[in-house]
């Protein structure tokens, strides 16, 4: 088979990896990237594509997907799925837990798995954290990594139990793999379906306090940091919340008072706590709204902007949006 | 008389941890144990070492194996050997741990066995009645007649536990067979290492001298024994462990597994044992690596050591 190979010119370059963001190109060879930068040979190239106007970028992650045939108009599978992903960009997609799929039974996932694999985008999946997704008693996380869950998640079910949070956080650290819950207070966010405001109050809506959010971060991010455990903030959705996340990287948590529990340099670092969640509550913030429909407008999530100057946002989840939370 | 004890007398009147212990202490256990094992095996199992103290066994929690065990090494010592089940009688009328003591001590034992759910039970009751007490257990904390049977099963195949890797697998955070096995084998310089999952080991365990696991096919590496511990669900609120079989297929022990280890290893359990959760039933009976039925053989004797031991004591501080 004789080399092929592509080269695209003109584009705006966007490298997360490198912090590289301006001008430039790739070269493509045999499917494989041999340049990549402000100048491209273009001499050798089979074909040459002028990205004028154009983003080029790595493919995005999604880490939470769902397949909801139920709740799309067209009666999704994951054909459509997948290519829904390849024409937002996104080269990988995570299959997440929810209340419809809470993935938590441990007997035919690796074999699901397997039949992921066949897709054409890379679909991974995630598996549930606890059964039912009822915050309760742990699933079984360990065999169904072993079958292929990159993560462990709550859906849109908080932890109410502390301790059965610290003990999930401690069990799935054996894993080295993250735990994602979404941050709400269980006994203030019960039954509520918008933020507490002057709009709700007005409407009449049971609501939840903004506090809810933040109470749950702290709690969590204490009992990561205690449990050696990943911590994965999904589903942020108020400004109350987002100053508690957003600390990563040692300059910024040198200036915190130290933490309070014994943390020698054998442990997990802790900005891989901050690292990871931080990148991907970012990724939450700039959803228009709250909750699944996140998922169904990914060119707001491609619209490229670096990521530490991604604003924070600025207003509360309620107010904007004529959508009521749906009632969990 | 044996060879360690010839210039040195047993000095201790309890049991209550294995911290009180020093090696040559530990030797002079091993010898006498070493002495009983043989008379065990015979016909003529009494003797009079005992002969004219009465030992108590002061079980607040439930015992079958354990009790058992101390009854036997204590009649065989000739010793009167009164068992109180304390669980059913006075505490369940709202007595007091100290009243329950004095009330006992006044009837004149002279060894008391006890085992209690909360830590330092016995060492409260030793220091209250001035009796002599053997800890048979106390809550997670200490069970030091069940370490000094690990090691001395250990020692009889292998002559010394210094310098040999053993790993401990299973619920230690509940453990007190583990938090006893961890001092004394420390004490006896072998390497420890632990295996269980983080919601079952205690906090700043890697800081107690072992090393510390979460993988078990890692943990077996050129190990010369492995004790697995039981869940103590009776001990546990909640769940620390999604479900037996995830356990099982994390951390059970079976035969594939045991080829990361030393050829000759020897595999250990304190009892009750739960097959297919922590053990494969085929490990748990086989001849060639289980000691499981010996470690039971090596208790009576052990615990026959440590009474005359305290006997010893009793008899020289009473001028006898």
């Amino acid at each position: 088979m004789s080399a092929t190979s592509l080269a695209i010119i003109n584009a705006r370059l966007v490298d997360p990896a490198s912090g590289q963001d301006g001008p430039g190109g790739v070269l493509i060879e045999d499917g494989v990237i041999v340049q990549a930068g402000p100048e491209i040979d273009t001499h050798a190239a089979d074909a040459v594509i002028d990205a004028k106007g154009c983003i080029l970028a790595p493919a995005l992650i999604d880490l939470r997907c769902a397949k909801e045939p139920a709740l799309t108009p067209d009666g999704e599978t994951l054909d459509t799925l997948t290519a829904g992903a390849a024409a937002g960009g996104f080269g990988t997609i995570v299959l997440a837990p929810n209340a419809r799929s809470p993935l938590d039974k441990a007997d035919g996932f690796a074999g699901m798995n397997r039949g992921l694999a066949r897709e054409s985008v890379r679909v991974l999946s995630a598996c549930g954290a606890t059964r039912g997704l009822a915050g309760e008693q742990m699933a079984e996380i360990g065999l169904m990594v072993r079958g292929g869950a990159v993560y462990a998640g709550q859906g849109d079910r908080p932890i109410a139990d502390t301790r059965t949070m610290r003990r999930l956080l401690a069990y799935t650290s054996q894993f080295d793999i993250w735990l994602s819950v979404r941050p709400a207070d269980a006994d203030l966010s019960e039954g509520t379906v918008a933020l507490e405001s002057d709009w709700s109050a007005r409407m009449g809506l049971p609501a939840e306090p903004a506090i809810s959010e933040r109470i749950a971060i702290e709690r969590d991010a204490a009992l990561a940091e205690l449990s050696g455990g990943k911590l994965m903030i999904d589903r942020l959705s108020t400004a109350d919340g987002w100053p508690r996340c957003a600390m990563p990287g040692p300059a910024t948590r040198r200036s915190r008072p130290p933490s309070p529990w014994p943390t020698s340099p054998s442990t997990r670092s802790m900005p891989a706590h901050w690292t990871a969640p931080s990148a991907w509550i970012r990724h939450c913030a700039r959803k228009p709204t709250a909750g699944r429909s996140w998922r169904r407008s990914p060119t707001a999530i491609s619209t490229p902007s670096s990521p530490t100057t991604a604003p924070p946002p600025s207003t509360t989840r309620a107010s904007p949006s004529p959508l009521p939370l749906p009632a969990r | 008389m044996t060879r360690a004890a010839f210039s040195y007398d047993f000095p201790h009147r309890h049991l209550l941890s294995v911290a009180d212990l020093n090696p040559v202490d530990i030797r002079i256990i091993f010898e006498r144990a070493t002495h009983w094992l043989t008379v065990n095996r015979t016909p003529d199992k009494v003797s009079d070492a005992l002969k004219g103290l009465t030992v108590l066994n002061l079980f607040f929690e439930a015992s079958t194996r354990t009790q058992g065990s101390f009854e036997m090494a204590g009649k065989r010592l000739g010793a009167d050997v009164v068992n109180f089940a304390v669980a059913r009688s006075s505490t369940a009328k709202g007595e007091s741990l100290s009243d329950t003591a004095r009330t006992l001590a006044a009837m004149r034992p002279d060894i008391m066995v006890v085992r209690h759910s909360a830590t330092g039970a016995p060492a409260f009751l030793a220091e209250r009645t001035g009796l002599a007490v053997v800890n048979a257990g106390d809550g997670m904390h200490e069970h030091p007649t069940q370490a000094l049977l690990d090691s001395f099963t250990l020692c009889r195949h292998w002559g010394e536990v210094g310098g040999k890797r053993i790993l401990i697998v299973g619920d230690i955070l509940h453990s007190r067979v583990a938090r006893s096995n961890i001092g004394l084998l420390n004490i006896l310089g072998a390497e420890i290492r632990l295996c269980a999952p983080p919601t079952l080991l205690p906090p700043d365990v890697d800081q107690w001298g072992c090393d510390v696991f979460h993988d078990l096919d890692d943990a077996l590496r050129d190990c010369d024994a492995v004790m697995a511990l039981r869940q103590q669900k009776e001990r546990m609120t909640g769940g620390f462990v999604p479900s037996e079989r995830e356990f099982f297929h994390l951390f059970g022990l079976t035969h594939e597994r045991l080829e990361a280890c030393s050829p000759d290893v020897l595999v250990m359990h304190p009892g009750p044992m739960n097959r297919g959760t922590e053990i494969h039933t085929k490990l748990a009976d086989d001849p060639e690596k289980s000691v499981i039925l010996e470690q039971v053989e090596s208790g009576v004797a052990v615990r026959m050591a440590v009474l005359e031991l305290i006997g010893e004591t009793i008899r020289r501080e009473a001028g006898q």
